[in-house]
């Protein structure tokens, strides 16, 4: 049975696509087979980074959603790109596989408008660890707490919230937090996300650790090279000794318990 | 002090020292074997000078006797030896002694009874030159290397002990042996020859001629001890040694000192690495670094480093104070509010009985 992970924000902009691409490989890198779905069908974009684009991309989440096909369908095998990067060859046993929301702007304006049948969501989650025995499923999910955010958050084993250190981000993940530990999640993690350099990042993690009373995975540094890779790419693969790879590293070992 | 500080202090004195005990050790040397060679000669010198003066005044005595109508000139030269009766009470101690041992302690007298009047003659002359230590004989022997007269302290009393009267009582003894045939007939103004006496004992033996009316009579030999010689030898290598290890205590006292004052500056900048190191480095050590006087490497290090230090301290003092801007404020009352707006809608509460069942599907599958 997979391991669940809801990577989750209250607001926009926190860098959780990012988080969670980089999550994807480097857990993939270990010799796991690594499934990550994009549930921010009104404003998908985590498909960027692993660079599929828009002509290689034919059926997505939304063909299953609206019954067209069976959602293994809409998973594409982005496993070759963990040898980008470094030289980097993949680990014997490893996968990554991105299962896109449609871009097409006819299908987000009928999703805006028609919505779609969340319990579907639960279904699909199940149909596709089995089919394509993952050993993970990264879910990267919509900012901000609504009817399917809290649903992923429901079937989750492991709630990752990302923060910024702003006082919108600290109110919101305040009450993210007691949401979720209403809905008994068994693992919750906070990643404070784009710290400015010359704070102390151990002593910040500490703070926010003892505000929210929560474990954080991590506290990752504001970098000019994530800037200026501008999401061409995954991070981890393109700098896999970079001392901030390092730090996503161990937020993913936090993750695989 | 300086061995608190060990390594490079400990390490510039050791190689110091090392060169200096190679250059003092080979000094040395050369001193102790220069020396030695020269003492060789000196003694070898004093050797050669009394054989040809024994010769000289042995020549001139036994002149004067020929001259003083003593003894005729055929006389003197007739070289007959009558053997010795020794008295009964000394043979009898000679018994089962070997053949050879009884030959080297047989007497003779000259048929002209001429050794009893060297016996006076030419005695005193002999004993003359023992009165240096380094001589262990002087005599005057014939061409056939018959000694008619030897040194007083080889002409104690017989006693009748094989042994030692062969080493007290060599008087009137014929030493006919290699060496002493050598020396006797030897016409050079000088022989040295190496002379391993009956006794056991190795040394020099010098033999210059004597000439008695124009014709060689005998020579007049000179013995030197080789382990004399040797310990004055050994005697000055040791005061060599002594000196020289002398002299390198003094030069490895001086280099440590030398040194661990020269290191002290360079050991304040290591301690003050270290300090920094531990982050336990104060404004007052830095200030005092950045003092340091003197244009050498150690200077213009401690000096850099201070600089760096002060700016290192500087820096970590902004970041302290930015860490503490960080607060994080939330507005508990606001929180409860907007976490009962979703909690208490029917859909959260239909979610968390699905919640329940859907982790069980899950866990049993």
């Amino acid at each position: 049975m997979a391991k669940v992970v809801s990577i989750h924000s209250f607001r926009g902009g926190t860098g959780k696509s990012n988080t969670t691409a980089n999550l994807t490989a480097i857990i993939a890198q270990t010799g796991k087979r690594v499934g990550v779905i994009d549930t921010d069908i009104q404003s998908p974009g985590i498909h960027v980074l692993f660079n599929l684009e828009e002509e290689n991309m034919d059926k997505s989440l939304n063909d299953y959603l609206w019954g067209r096909c069976p959602i293994e369908e809409a998973a594409y095998d982005c496993s070759p790109t963990l040898k980008v990067g470094g030289g980097e060859v993949a680990v014997m046993g490893g996968g990554m596989y991105l299962i896109p929301s449609s871009i097409k702007a006819g299908d987000i304006a009928r999703v805006l408008r028609e919505g779609y049948d969340v319990n579907l969501l639960h279904d699909g989650f199940r149909d596709l660890t089995r089919r394509l025995n993952l050993d993970y499923l990264l879910i990267d999910t919509h900012p901000g707490l609504n009817e399917e955010t809290l649903l992923s958050i429901t079937l989750s084993d492991v709630l990752v919230i990302i923060l910024r250190p702003d006082q919108q981000d600290f109110q919101g993940t305040a009450v993210t937090v007691d949401v979720a530990r209403k809905l008994d999640v068994p693992q919750l993690l906070l990643v404070v996300n784009k710290v400015l350099p010359r704070y102390d990042l151990e002593a910040v993690g500490r703070q926010v650790a003892k505000t929210f009373d929560a474990e954080v995975a991590g506290v990752l540094p504001l970098s000019e090279d994530v800037v200026s890779l501008a999401s061409g790419g995954i991070f981890a693969l393109r700098y896999p000794d970079h001392p901030l790879t390092q730090r996503y590293r161990q937020i993913a070992a936090k993750i695989m318990g | 002090m300086s061995k608190a500080f060990g390594t490079l202090a400990a390490r510039l004195s050791l190689i110091l020292i090392v060169v200096i005990l190679i250059f003092v050790v080979a000094f040395a040397i050369y001193l102790v074997r220069d020396r030695s060679d020269e003492m060789d000669e000196m003694i070898l010198q004093k050797g050669v000078s009394a054989a040809k003066t024994g010769a000289t005044v042995a020549g001139k005595t036994l002149d004067g006797i020929i001259d003083d109508g003593l003894f005729t000139t055929g006389e003197v030269f007739d070289y007959t030896l009558v053997p010795i009766d020794l008295p009964g009470a000394i043979t009898r101690g000679y018994a089962g002694a070997s053949d050879q041992a009884l030959t080297n302690i047989r007497k003779y007298h000259y048929a002209s009874t001429l050794d009893s009047f060297l016996d006076n003659a030419v005695l005193e002359v002999e004993d003359e030159f023992l009165k240096d230590p380094q001589i262990v004989f002087a005599v005057l022997v014939d061409v056939n290397g018959y000694l008619p007269t030897h040194n007083s302290r080889y002409s104690q009393p017989m006693t009748g002990k094989l042994a030692s009267d062969r080493d007290n009582n060599r008087t009137k003894g014929l030493f006919d042996d290699e060496t002493g045939l050598q020396a006797a007939r030897n016409t050079e103004p000088y022989l040295k020859q190496v002379y391993k006496r009956d006794t056991g004992e190795v040394m020099w033996d010098i033999s210059s001629p004597v000439y008695v009316k124009g014709r060689q009579w005998g020579s007049f030999r000179i013995g030197l001890p080789m382990d004399k010689a040797a310990a004055a030898i050994a005697a000055l290598r040791w005061k060599v040694i002594l000196a020289m290890a002398l002299l390198l205590l003094v030069m490895v006292v001086a280099i440590n000192r030398v040194t661990s004052y020269m290191m002290r500056p360079l050991q304040f900048l290591h301690r003050a690495v270290e300090r920094m190191e531990k982050g336990e480095l104060e404004e007052g050590e830095i200030a005092h670094l950045g003092r340091t006087k003197g244009r050498d490497e150690v200077g213009v290090l401690s000096r850099v480093f201070a600089r760096m230090a002060a700016e290192v301290n500087a820096r970590e003092a902004r970041l302290k104070q930015q860490v503490e801007e960080l607060r994080i404020e939330i507005d508990q009352s606001k929180r409860a509010k907007h976490v009962a707006e979703i909690t208490e809608t029917d859909y959260f509460q239909n979610l968390r009985q699905k919640a329940k069942q859907m982790r069980q599907t899950n866990s049993s599958e």
